[in-house]
């Protein structure tokens, strides 16, 4: 289990991240949600260790270091692969540095999305290099997955292929965390919401007890938001009336 | 060992080919020279003069410059978090930047071997049309480019080309690993500068002291200063960015 405990991020004077505290068991498919800005990415990075921050993040109570990162990868939709080098190239690298790579779910994935295993990886397009990065993540082998926008730049039908595949082949104990703002996209395949606002929870959720009170994902989260559904009519009045 | 042989083959599956084509442009440029100059040289003419009117030392600078270039940009983040993965692999982020620096010091002796290998070509084939079987000899010690290239009687011009090696190839490896965490490298800027102003020295320059000389003490010593101060540059980054 990944614990964050008091979990505090600052960039200067901002907050990004204030006192965050959230548990993530083995074996869920958890949602991050939240408005730009609000720290999801931080929240990501903070427990990969690509940022300082103040209180404790461990993983089964040890904390995160080179002896057991490779329990965790990382999907971003700023890539983080090796543009000069292919997909084959790839494999072979992530082989002698994850123990646990999976060549089969490599492959496998690999044919489902028709990538081209012998290009370098500069020559894929923007929705091709995501599908790759998704793919080494979920190769690798690791007991968490951290999904930063993944899918930032694919077309619909493609990231319905993705869900469906991702629930098809997750082992019981593997745990995605997966930020995005596609809130109704994945409604039906994540088992638990998480939402972030301004750096804090202000919202956890298993979406079972939201279907057992009749509530779908979006509504909670306006109503965690407190989102004004006249705001926008309100603003066009505002707008309007001052041009009359 | 395998693990840390391939963080060395991730950097030489991205600069064999660009370092191939180098080498062999260099040879062509050079032969091409060489040959324009000793056709329409007098048959009177030595081979330093010969030499001296084809600047092997310009093209040399310049095949130089490229590498240095090419060393640079291998590792760097253009269109990838490249660092993200880098991060998490079973080794430190130093090893890294060891096996990167063991590689492009392997590339720049390469460089420095290919160049005297061509040059020894180009006097061999002026000693077996001129029948001047000394003069390929003779040349490494009249010709300052040569001399400073193959310092045969001078151990101070061998070691401080050692060090200059020894530097650059840690300045080419810090350049990426600084890239990557979004600072602005200089130190290779400086070297390779000095390199190009300072590496073409007389012979006998060194005799100038009693250990070893002026010009050669003060790069030395200036490539070793600025190659720590890469150095430290990175560890001090570490610091701030270690894995809690």
């Amino acid at each position: 289990m990944i614990e964050l405990k008091n979990l505090t991020k600052q960039y200067g004077t901002t907050e990004a991240l204030r006192g965050i505290n959230l548990s993530l068991p083995q074996g869920e498919i958890i949602g991050l949600f939240g408005e730009n800005g609000a720290g999801k990415t931080t929240l990501m990075k903070c427990i990969l260790g690509f940022l300082q921050y103040s209180g404790k993040i461990t993983l089964d109570g040890e904390p995160i270091t080179h002896k057991n990162i490779a329990r965790l990868s990382f999907a971003t939709s700023e890539h983080s692969f090796f543009p000069g080098l292919t997909p084959t190239a790839h494999a072979e690298f992530y082989r002698e540095h994850f123990p646990r790579f999976s060549a089969k779910r490599f492959h496998g994935l690999m044919s489902f999305f028709e990538l081209p295993t012998g290009r370098s990886l500069r020559s894929f397009s923007a929705g091709q290099k995501n599908q790759f990065e998704v793919i080494l993540a979920l190769a690798q082998g690791a007991d968490y997955i951290l999904m930063d926008e993944p899918f930032a730049g694919n077309d619909v039908f493609n990231r319905q292929d993705f869900y469906k595949m991702l629930l098809g082949i997750l082992e019981p104990t593997e745990t995605v965390l997966l930020s995005t703002h596609l809130i109704e996209e994945v409604s039906g395949f994540i088992g638990r919401a998480v939402l972030l606002r301004k750096g804090e929870i202000v919202g956890d959720v298993q979406t079972i007890e939201l279907e057992e009170s009749g509530r779908d994902l979006m509504h909670f989260v306006k109503e965690m938001y407190h989102y004004r559904a006249d705001r926008v009519s309100r603003a066009i009045d505002d707008i309007a009336g001052e041009e009359k | 060992m395998r693990k840390h042989v391939s963080v060395l083959m991730l950097f030489a599956r991205r600069t064999l080919y660009p370092f191939i084509l180098l080498v062999l442009a260099m040879a062509v440029v050079e032969g091409v020279l060489f040959t324009i100059a000793f056709r329409s040289a007098e048959s009177s003419l030595g081979l330093d003069t010969i030499l001296y009117a084809s600047h092997p030392g310009i093209v040399f600078a310049v095949c130089f410059l490229l590498l240095c270039v090419l060393l640079c940009l291998t590792g760097c983040d253009f269109g990838s978090k490249q660092d993200y993965t880098l991060s998490r692999l079973r080794i430190s982020n130093d090893m890294t930047i060891f096996w990167q620096i063991v590689h492009n010091a392997g590339l720049l002796f390469l460089l420095w071997a290919m160049q005297v290998g061509i040059l020894l070509v180009l006097c061999g084939v002026y000693t077996a049309q001129s029948g001047q079987l000394q003069a390929a000899v003779l040349v490494f010690y009249d010709n300052s480019f040569l001399h400073s290239l193959l310092p045969l009687a001078e151990n101070a011009h061998l070691i401080c080309n050692l060090i200059l090696l020894a530097a650059l190839a840690v300045g080419t490896a810090c350049f990426p690993a600084r890239q990557r965490r979004g600072e602005k490298p200089v130190a290779i800027f400086i070297m390779v500068i000095l390199c190009v102003l300072f590496f073409n020295r007389e012979m006998g320059s060194s005799e100038s002291a009693s250990v070893i000389g002026k010009v050669d003490f003060f790069l030395s010593a200036a490539m070793i200063i600025i190659a720590a101060s890469a150095i430290w540059g990175i560890w001090k980054e570490a610091d701030d960015e270690a894995l809690s």
